[in-house]
């Protein structure tokens, strides 16, 4: 199979989307990895990825996205994901309350499983239900602030946002590995992070399996 | 009676032409399912012959109904499946719904009796949500129960807070609701018959029970205070006994002995979480309530937590036990529609509401049941083949029952610990019978298998399509089928799901109830059932670990046993449930009486569908040795269906692979224990055997390695 463009990079960032079970992980993830939006997106189960290769920052980043399954009971399994993640994307929905207030329980989560330096952004999601909104931005805002999370509404469906939730936290976590490698003495930012193999300065894979529609279904 | 070949029905997938279960062959039904030219695995039409036909099948029953041939049966099962004609029938016997040995009129009793309390149990649980069994989907009231619960759980300083937002925040009940107006405007986004199909979110009160407006609102929480006790355990006050809770119904029915609603057996801290859960749940009937009072003042004494302290004390096994199973189910009840709306959507089958609705009671009552385990995610793909086959939800019920039997481990509280000894089992399958995909996986660091994970825990529903996936389940369990495991699994069964039929019909003490097997046991079950089994083996060829494999018995459940050293452990028969009792007769003894049964499911090393992966693996070699370089890939090549299987071909490089690996751990066994001259001695006989079987499969793996390069 001829390589493709995005095999060649120079990072791969881990990225790992979590929150309740249904507020739209898996389809923001389609959404950015394939520009698609599944009618008929099934619950995860276990854990699923997607990769996409973009210019952050100037460098060609290939993002892999974690997708993990919301209920409680596989959390055992999902949080393995954690491990050499870089950036979480806390999802909740923004017409169901619950799911944010549970927002604080997957930070805890977080912050027992992940590298202590991942990047955290907020995203509320499902804003094109605008009438059926029930947690308000600012509430959002300012509980990430409070949380020194950044912060983002999007809607997977109507494609608003999702693109430039993805690029905020690449770029973040750009600017932390960067900044790592500066301030280190070997000049490979792979060094510098924990879990060497999730950052692979200048590697290329070969595995190129396509990445086909939502599902067989 | 067995809704079986429901001629009328009609269902199909995705956007083609709707498919007559009955009338069409199930050739001409494969071909034409488009759910085959969507899937991205490719399969192979599975020719028309080799499989279970009606004619056959019927040809198996003796003048009283009782299946005799079902040996041959299984063995044209195994080759190729059942005509879907004959699938939910045939499905009741390989699950272990019905005794081969039970006569129709027996069968006839017991579906009627299962009926019935099918729908007794269907009607407690309306009594505590009144849209479980009229079609349409509950909402709500659990996510509140979720909420309060999970932020209790972690943070208990947050409490205070967290509860007054719940409580002062009158936008709530609406707002919870809209996941599945979510739902509805997603597909209106792109496909208009779906906006149609499933409502706007303000069009979707019939699905979601429109939750949105305050008078439906009323109209749901209303079932707890108006429920009376219409399934024919009256209650001592009355019909309308207000302002009497359902909890105090559902109490009274405990004292009849017919209900038990077991703990889940828990740790004392989700105990606690239940409780403070509850609270909030007693806080929302308040509220719920008052709301009634302003449309039937006269109705209504009002719901308070003092009510339902009282109602405690009434009878004995009140407590707060069942308040907390109420307030848990409720939560749970909303985790099964988030799921439901999400489950097999392609089919046109679930374009009726009234199917989804369906599917959402029969897991609503298991976890009503079933407490300990409740409802996790995966179980609706494991319920909705028999949602689309029965035409009887007790039925269905029934059966997806006898399959959370065999699965329940997958699904546990503390996570999927039967999926996690799979795994491990499939780590040293492939060790014995596979070193290039083991040194593979090694050497790219994917011991952990998780990309199995999926496969294991929905049996392979997400990687065919629909008709294939049952295809496979079928002929999975016609390979473990063993008549004694069935039996066996019986005991298994939870409190409230036991039958007592009135009349005993003359013949068939052995399946007669389920509660007098549990008495039997320990004494019958553990000889009568294996020397049947043995008997049974012996007669097919096909059926895998036959001949001289029962004496193995042994050494095997002695591995078992130490695996599953952890538990002190019951049967250790698995998933296909139908697993050998060989391996497992020494674990059995102990078998449930406990009220509440926690899985039986230890250890899945001889279950098929492991094999089945490992199968699945071997029979993409090539690709997988080619084209992974991390677990990464592995999970990538899984999720995205790139690997090629045909469900006839995998089934049948499975059950050689189980012979093989049986035979080599045995010998490895052997080896460690030398007293056991007599098994050394079998496994030599049978070593000749396995040599051939070997071999055959070192040159179908070459012929499956270039045939599915090819698509097979």
């Amino acid at each position: 199979m001829a390589r493709r463009p995005e095999e060649e990079y120079d990072y791969l960032f881990k990225v790992v989307l979590i929150g309740d079970s249904g507020v739209g992980k898996s389809n923001l993830l389609s959404r950015f990895t394939r520009n698609e939006f599944c009618l008929e997106s099934k619950s995860t189960i276990g854990v699923e990825f997607a990769t996409r290769t973009l210019q952050v920052e100037g460098r060609t980043v290939k993002a892999q996205i974690w997708d993990t399954a919301g209920q409680e009971r596989y959390r055992a399994i999902t949080s393995a994901y954690y491990r050499g993640a870089l950036g979480a994307l806390l999802v909740y929905d923004v017409t169901k309350p619950t799911t944010f207030e549970n927002v604080s329980r997957w930070l805890k989560e977080l912050r027992d499983h992940a590298d202590s330096n991942i990047v955290i952004m907020l995203i509320g999601n499902k804003t094109d239900l605008k009438h059926l909104r029930a947690v308000a931005t600012e509430d959002a805002q300012s509980y990430a602030e409070k949380e020194g999370l950044s912060f983002i509404e999007t809607s997977a469906l109507e494609a608003l946002n999702v693109e430039k939730a993805f690029q905020t936290i690449l770029s973040e976590v750009y600017r932390i590995i960067s900044k790592k490698s500066i301030s280190s003495d070997q000049a490979s930012a792979n060094a510098n992070v924990k879990e060497g193999q999730t950052i692979d300065v200048a590697a290329s894979s070969e595995s190129n399996t396509k990445k086909p529609c939502c599902s067989s279904s | 009676m067995c809704s079986g070949g429901e001629g009328n029905r009609q269902w199909s997938c995705g956007k083609a032409g709707v498919v007559s279960l009955q009338k069409v062959g199930s050739l001409v039904r494969d071909l034409s399912e488009p759910c085959l030219s969507q899937s991205h695995i490719q399969v192979v039409i599975i020719t028309i012959g080799k499989m279970l036909k009606p004619e056959k099948w019927q040809a198996s029953f003796d003048s009283e109904g009782r299946v005799s041939g079902f040996q041959k049966a299984l063995k044209l099962i195994i080759l190729g499946g059942i005509d879907p004609s004959i699938r939910a029938e045939v499905w009741e016997f390989l699950l272990g719904c019905y005794s081969l040995s039970s006569t129709s009129e027996h069968r006839n009793q017991l579906r009627a009796a299962r009926r019935k309390r099918y729908n007794d149990l269907l009607k407690q649980c309306q009594t505590m949500h009144s849209s479980v069994g009229t079609g349409s989907l509950a909402y709500v009231v659990g996510s509140k129960v979720m909420d309060m619960r999970k932020s209790y759980r972690d943070e208990a300083v947050k409490v205070a807070t967290t509860d007054e937002e719940a409580c002062l925040d009158d936008h709530d009940n609406a707002n919870t609701e809209s996941h599945q107006s979510d739902w509805s405007n997603n597909n209106g986004g792109a496909d208009t018959s779906n906006v149609h199909r499933r409502g706007s979110s303000s069009e979707s009160v019939d699905l979601a029970s429109g939750r949105e407006s305050p008078e439906s609102v009323v109209y749901n929480t209303s079932s707890f205070v108006s429920a009376s006790s219409p399934y024919g355990f009256p209650s001592p006050d009355g019909y309308f006994d207000f302002p009497s809770l359902p909890v105090t119904d559902l109490f009274g029915r405990n004292s009849l002995d017919q209900i038990e609603v077991s703990t889940p057996d828990k740790d004392a801290s989700l105990h606690r979480e239940l409780r403070t859960a509850n609270a909030d749940l007693v806080r929302e009937q308040q509220r719920s309530t008052s709301e009634i009072e302003e449309l039937h003042p006269d109705s209504v004494g009002g719901l308070r937590v003092s009510d339902v302290a009282s109602v405690k004390e009434t009878p004995s096994r009140v407590g707060n036990v069942t308040e907390e199973g109420v307030s848990e189910w409720l939560w749970t009840l909303h985790r099964i529609v988030v799921d439901v709306v999400r489950t097999d959507g392609h089919l046109e089958f679930y374009e009726d509401p009234g199917n989804l609705g369906r599917m959402s009671d029969i897991l609503a009552v298991y976890a009503w049941v079933d407490p300990a385990t409740g409802y996790c995610q995966g179980m609706s793909d494991l319920v909705s083949p028999f949602v689309v086959l029965f035409e009887d939800n007790a039925d269905a019920f029934w059966c997806f029952e006898m399959l959370i039997r065999r699965t329940r481990a997958n699904f546990q509280m503390e996570g999927p610990t039967g999926v996690m000894d799979q795994l491990q089992s499939l780590w040293h399958i492939l060790q014995l019978t596979d070193k290039d995909i083991f040194s593979h996986l090694t050497r790219i660091g994917a011991e952990s298998l998780h990309f199995a994970f999926r496969m294991l825990l929905v049996l392979f529903r997400r990687e065919l399509s629909f008709n294939e996936a049952l295809r496979m389940w079928e002929m999975m369990w016609a390979a473990d089928y063993d008549e004694s495991v069935a039996e066996t699994l019986e005991n298994d069964c939870l409190e409230p799901l036991v039958i007592h039929l009135p009349s005993k019909s003359k013949s068939e003490v052995s399946e007669e109830t389920i509660y007098d097997s549990i008495k039997r046991e320990p004494a019958t079950s553990k000889s009568g059932p294996i020397s049947k089994s043995s008997g049974l083996l012996s007669m097919s060829g096909l059926l895998p670990k036959s001949g001289p494999l029962p004496k193995t018995t042994g050494p095997l459940s002695e591995e078992s046993g130490m695996k599953s050293s952890s538990s002190s452990s019951s049967s250790a028969y698995h998933f296909c449930g139908l697993t050998r009792s060989l391996w497992s007769r020494n674990d059995r003894t102990t078998t449930t009486h406990a009220p509440c049964v926690v899985s039986s499911i230890r250890k899945g090393d001889d279950a098929l569908p492991v094999f089945c992966v490992a199968a699945i693996l071997i029979m993409n070699r090539h690709k997988i040795m080619k084209e992974t370089r991390s677990i990464d890939d592995m999970i990538q090549i899984f999720n995205d269906k790139v690997l090629v299987f045909s469900v006839r071909r995998c089934i049948r490089t499975a059950i050689k692979l189980r012979r093989r690996y049986m035979y080599k751990s045995q010998v490895i066994k052997t080896k460690s224990h030398t007293n056991q001259v007599q098994i050394e001695h079998q496994t030599h006989m049978e070593s000749k055997k396995l040599e051939e079987t070997q071999s055959q499969r070192q040159t179908q793996s070459l012929h499956h390695s270039s045939a599915t390069q090819n698509g097979d």
